[in-house]
């Protein structure tokens, strides 16, 4: 962690300096749709907005609702998969119900219609941002739950678990020592892939319409507006789409080391 | 039974409360193009009936008492579906049809990717070691791509670079563009499951045993390898089923293209929830119908025989 924290504080940094160069909402009126130059490193939009600097916002947007979002599911399939694998068999019953049924559906038409409901709507831009999160949020705990719950299961079985029970542990204390402690590297872990997949899901329902309400941007939605602009500026798509995709990258490559090429 | 039916009514439920929420606190302001006659029908439509009262008149049409004016007779219990608020068409005939165009687009891109990531999986088994690193590394880029940037990139290249194929796709016309995009959004899913189940499969008992005794390599992967693959290939695949959505979605929405994904989408902005509702009640069947489905295949005795690797 102490290492990343000088890329951290260069990247806050360099988008600082991004968005004192040019704002993201100033309208440039004689150079709408431009190609990359010194003035606009990468091209304005439909309507004269600097790009790079939209970029810079976008990116932070995406990723801030993402690592939001990604903390809330951690925290939902915790306590629902520890509920689920960690407790009376009846209980354990409804849970794994419940999570099948919430791994059978559809994720995305759900995230789609449940993105577009006009609530929240006297937030201002902050609203769509909140309504976004917590439809992530609310959709996208099933498959990590359910990794959760059978490590739970395969660690109730246990010695270590047994032993403390039948030294009189509450299930409390239980949690705490043991299955806490052994989910701690899985965490770890799915947290990065679950980043990965939250930011996947937040440009996407971005890039359709329903997620961050313009002028506001996030990388789906300057990817959606850049396509007007293809013929002229392909690097305003082209941007978004590679910034998206580097994140995803990066989160992918520490997540899942043992798919890495030996 | 009882299960089935209280599942059933949750997902009808879960679907008419997700659509109707669009329409809530809405704007009295025409969308465009939409005639005054319509909208003031769906403005009736909802004033003075409660959430229950609508869900009650969508479930059984206008059989309820209540329900005069509502676009369907007999309701969703009798599989009576109504109009389209936007279109005006009746739902079932242009569901079957957008049906078959989704499937047009969506089941070429999954036999495709199917093929290509277990061949490509098995050739790397035992030799090709560059091809392996190189599959890997493709796998884990690729996957990081969002669908629309796969779309985005095939539009670019394949329309505006080479200039060979059309931006938008047709049921009759090219579909080589979308097609390709999406194969590549399910093959870089797939290929890191089909690869690792593979080599989980060339380590198993009976597989080395047959080795030993000297059987080919073609016999031995389609007798031994590939029936061993199938179980967890299939199991991460029912996983991915639900998913499907997402790239079609992408896929229909940057290629205008007229099936399912984009009429849910065109539904939403429209603010249309009948179609929305229904949508979204047939989609979870499906989707439900087909994850138990494949997932009954997955545990199935005779496929299952084999004990796992």
């Amino acid at each position: 962690m102490r290492r990343r924290i000088p890329l951290v504080v260069a990247t806050v940094v360099a988008v600082a300096v991004l968005l004192g160069q040019a704002s993201p909402f100033r309208i440039d009126g004689d150079h709408p749709t431009a190609g990359p130059s010194w003035a606009h490193w990468l091209g304005t939009d439909a309507v004269g907005r600097d790009v790079l600097a939209r970029l810079a916002l976008g990116t932070l947007i995406s990723a801030g609702v993402s690592i939001a979002a990604t903390s809330l599911v951690l925290f939902e399939g915790l306590l629902l998969g520890g509920l689920a694998g960690a407790s009376r068999p009846r209980l354990e019953r409804w849970g794994a119900t419940l999570i099948d049924l919430a791994l059978a559906l559809p994720r995305v038409p759900l995230m789609l219609v449940a993105a577009a409901w006009p609530s929240l709507q006297g937030w201002g831009p902050v609203g769509s941002l909140v309504r976004l999160l917590l439809v992530l949020a609310l959709l996208g705990w099933a498959s990590w739950a359910r990794m959760v719950r059978d490590l739970c299961r395969e660690l109730g079985r246990g010695p270590a678990v047994r032993t403390a029970q039948a030294w009189g542990a509450s299930w409390l204390w239980c949690w705490r020592a043991h299955y806490l402690r052994s989910l701690r590297p899985l965490v770890r872990v799915q947290a990065r892939s679950l980043f990965a997949r939250m930011l996947y899901l937040e440009t996407l329902v971005s890039f359709l319409g329903l997620g961050v309400t313009p002028p506001w941007p996030s990388l789906g939605n300057l990817a959606a507006a850049g396509m007007e602009t293809f013929a002229e500026n392909p690097a305003a798509v082209a941007a978004p789409v590679l910034v998206a995709a580097l994140l995803a990258l990066m989160a992918n490559w520490r997540a899942d080391p043992s798919s890495r090429p030996v | 039974m009882v299960r089935g039916a209280a599942f059933a009514g949750a997902l009808s439920l879960l679907s008419f409360a997700l659509a109707d929420g669009l329409a809530v606190s809405r704007p009295p302001v025409l969308e465009p193009g939409q005639a005054a006659a319509d909208q003031k029908a769906k403005d009736k439509r909802r004033s003075g009936r409660g959430f229950w009262a609508r869900y009650a008149c969508w479930l059984l049409g206008q059989r309820v008492a209540d329900c005069g004016g509502w676009p369907s007779e007999r309701g969703v219990l009798a599989g009576d579906l109504g109009r389209s608020d936007a279109s005006g068409r009746p739902f079932w005939p242009e569901f079957s049809q957008r049906l078959g165009h989704s499937l047009w687009l969506i089941g070429p891109a999954l036999v495709a990717a199917a093929l290509a990531s277990l061949s490509l999986a098995t050739l790397t088994l035992s030799r090709f070691h560059r091809l392996d690193r190189g599959l890997v590394l493709f796998a884990v880029v690729g996957s990081s791509v969002p669908s629309y940037g796969l779309g985005l990139l095939a539009v670019g290249i394949g329309s505006l670079l080479l200039g060979r194929w059309p931006a938008t796709a047709e049921p009759s016309g090219s579909m080589f563009l979308p097609w390709t995009a999406l194969t590549l959004f399910f093959f870089t899913s797939w290929i890191r499951v089909a690869r690792v189940a593979l080599r989980d499969a060339d380590a198993h008992p009976a597989a080395e045993t047959a080795r030993g005794k000297g059987i080919s390599g073609a016999r031995l992967v389609i007798v031994h390898l590939w029936p061993l693959a199938f179980r967890p290939v299939l199991s991460a695949v029912s996983e991915a089923v639900p998913l499907l959505f997402a790239g079609a979605a992408v896929t229909e929405s940057i290629f205008a293209y007229p099936g399912l994904a984009r009429w849910l989408l065109d539904s939403i902005a429209e603010r249309d929830v009948l179609t929305t509702a229904n949508l979204l009640l047939v989609g979870t069947g499906l989707a439900w119908a087909s994850y138990a489905g494949v997932r009954r295949v997955a545990h199935h005795p005779r496929l299952s025989a084999a004990p796992a690797p």
